[in-house]
């Protein structure tokens, strides 16, 4: 069968399963669009506003189905408009592949018209990069791109296809030959073996205070069914970073919610008085454990990881354990479970978490325990980044893996509604929810357009304090007060922002506004943006200064609300 | 002190920038680096002394390592 090159990456994207793809067209991936065209009942297109809304939307689809999102961008502009979307996907590993369009390979290297060595920019904020050099190497690399983004530790995978290369003919071995074709090299995770096990269920049998702390690695692997066994059969309470979330259920009494910067109270105090620290899939970044020396220094740190180049990279620990986490866990379990039990943590964890509470006013957390009686646990929360995100990670409650989407690693503003677009497009049959800060809500806005042109019907909320809020309130606590461009920012009607996409706006000021949109919301099975107007001096407690200690942790009634 | 690693790879010049770029991004300081194709194969062998500064030798060569087109990383030692 001869094929061209655009039908030939039409046919491996449907041999691997592909049905979605998130994209925008131009110039040098018309080839590729034009095959697209016959092949719409097979793959559904989304086209976004903008070629970051796409990465985006990508990610979202990824993190919450746990398959390879797809992204198609055009040579020059398209292609760099993906930079800060591959390295948000970089940053939380998430599988995404981006096929991005480039100049026909006679006027690569001329400066022409929309050309960019875009696999020069990306090289360290993917997993891999290439340009396809020749058409006989196409479904090769495709195959590839697809492995490289899934397998180990995931990731971000660019693929550049000269224009050319589209058109070109080439005979295709057909679906079965594509099949048989393997990676030259095969990422190996590690396997701990039963003595490496056997050491750590000793140290579990020696501690009186074990804590775990459970990042996104547990996720990824799908540990989180083994983590729960463990942890509940021998009453050891779990802590989670941001990615983390939902790897534990946060309403479990063992639970201590979220550890580190904006973390709990009762997380960050077992975690520094534990004697035995058990860490699952998590960097340790500099968010998380503060200042490294102090971190959990009177433990014994266990580091469990599959990518061995994250094990002492931030600190140094003392019983560093290569492994795939639900594989290690399970030998963990057998040589454990019905044979250690802990006395009861759970009085002292009730005391010192979190918990959302009603409020007359309205206030963020009264905000969010409104929308989670509204939604309960069926919810897919996808957050921008800043205060609204903490709030929501702090607070919200999450007892499924993948019902919160956020940027962690990057931190990237502007995340959240192409992501929400995705998750929702990945879960037709679930709420997706977007929370967002009226900052991070104006850098990617435009994708009103995608949500506006598919119907696809996702909330989105803007906790509103007419200011950047994270950063305000770093300036509050750490610049005297100084608030430098963050204040004040009250330019953007949202009511009539969402009006010109066509989408239902909604404002609430008080508790009982929201109460009545809310209703309606889950009434009506349409895309809303609900415009909730907050004071802009709700912060986020309580908060470890950057590095510094887990244990100095500021808590908000240490704050004056004066200035 | 400075240590030399030797990787096999691919004989592309993404592959170069690829694993400098990484190694750069991870706080590494080089002193030398030589690509040059393998007269048995069409490979490269990729040397790259390191200052001792940045984080640490062997991460240097756990990074390098996991570089998709990059087949095999030791340390050159008694050069």
């Amino acid at each position: 069968m001869v094929l061209n090159g655009a039908q030939i990456v039409i046919a491996c994207l449907e041999d691997l399963g592909v049905d979605t793809v998130f994209g925008f067209p131009g110039g040098a991936v018309i080839p590729l669009y034009d095959v697209l065209y016959d092949h719409q009942g097979n793959i559904k297109h989304y086209r976004t506003c903008h070629e970051q809304g796409a990465v985006h939307a990508a990610d979202g689809y990824a993190r919450s189905t746990g398959k390879v999102g797809v992204c198609f961008v055009t040579s020059g502009p398209g292609a760099t408009n993906t930079i800060t979307g591959l390295a948000t996907a970089y940053l939380d590993s998430q599988p995404v592949v981006v096929i991005s369009g480039q100049v026909a390979t006679p006027l690569i290297g001329k400066d022409s018209f929309q050309e960019v060595d875009i696999t020069s920019m990306t090289l360290t904020i993917t997993k891999h990069c290439e340009m396809v050099r020749s058409i006989d190497q196409l479904e090769s690399v495709l195959f590839r791109a697809f492995d490289i983004a899934m397998s180990g530790r995931p990731g971000p995978v660019l693929i550049d296809i000269p224009k050319d290369l589209m058109t070109q003919t080439i005979s295709f071995n057909g679906i079965e030959a594509f099949k048989q074709r393997k990676r030259d090299k095969t990422e190996t995770t590690g396997d701990a073996n039963d003595l490496m096990a056997n050491r750590v269920a000793q140290l579990f049998e020696c501690a009186n205070h074990p804590v775990i702390l459970a990042g996104g690695g547990v996720i990824h692997s799908g540990a989180h069914e083994a983590l729960y066994e463990l942890a509940t059969a021998c009453n050891i309470p779990v802590a989670n970073t941001l990615m983390g979330s939902g790897a534990f259920p946060q309403s479990h009494p063992l639970s201590l919610g979220l550890a580190g910067m904006h973390g709990s109270r009762a997380a960050n105090q077992y975690l520094a008085s534990a004697d035995l620290v058990m860490v699952l899939g998590a960097r340790l970044s500099d968010r998380v454990i503060g200042a490294p020396d102090q971190f959990c220094g009177s433990a014994t740190i266990i580091h469990v990881e599959n990518d061995e180049n994250e094990i002492h990279k931030n600190k140094q620990v003392q019983v560093p354990v290569r492994s795939d986490i639900k594989t290690f866990l399970k030998r963990l379990n057998r040589l454990l479970i019905n044979r250690v039990i802990f006395k009861d943590p759970e009085g002292s964890i009730k005391q010192k978490i979190t918990r959302l509470e009603g409020d007359a006013m309205l206030s963020p957390m009264s905000l969010l325990k409104m929308i989670k009686d509204t939604y309960g646990d069926e919810a897919i929360v996808v957050t921008e980044v800043g205060q609204h995100q903490m709030w929501t990670a702090q607070a919200y409650g999450f007892d499924h893996v993948r019902s919160l989407i956020t940027s962690g690693g990057l931190g990237t503003m502007g995340f959240g509604l192409g992501a929400a677009i995705g998750a929702k497009v990945g879960n037709p049959h679930r709420t997706v929810l977007h929370f967002a800060g009226d900052g991070s809500f104006k850098m990617n806005c435009n994708e009103l357009g995608t949500v506006s042109k598919y119907q696809v019907p996702i909330t989105t909320f803007i906790f509103n304090n007419k200011a950047l809020g994270m950063v305000r309130q770093w300036q509050k606590l750490f610049n005297h007060s100084r608030y430098s461009e963050t204040d004040g920012d009250d330019s953007v009607d949202f009511i009539k922002l969402a009006d010109a996409y066509g989408i239902k706006g909604i404002r609430v000021t008080t508790v009982s506004e929201l109460e009545t949109a809310l209703e309606w919301i889950k009434k009506e099975k349409q895309p809303v943006v609900v415009d909730c107007v907050l004071d802009h001096d709700e912060n986020v407690f309580p908060i470890i200064p950057p590095g510094k200690g887990l244990s100095e942790i500021i808590e908000g009634s240490m704050i004056s609300h004066e200035s | 002190m400075e240590r030399t690693l030797r990787a096999y790879m691919e004989n592309e010049p993404e592959v170069l920038m690829r694993v400098t770029a990484l190694l750069k991004r991870k706080g590494y300081v080089f002193k030398r680096i030589l690509m040059e194709p393998d007269v048995h194969s069409k490979g490269a062998w990729l040397n790259i002394t390191l200052s001792d500064e940045g984080p640490g030798f062997e991460r240097a060569l756990t990074t390098i390592e996991k570089v998709v087109d990059v087949h095999s990383v030791n340390e050159i030692v008694n050069q």
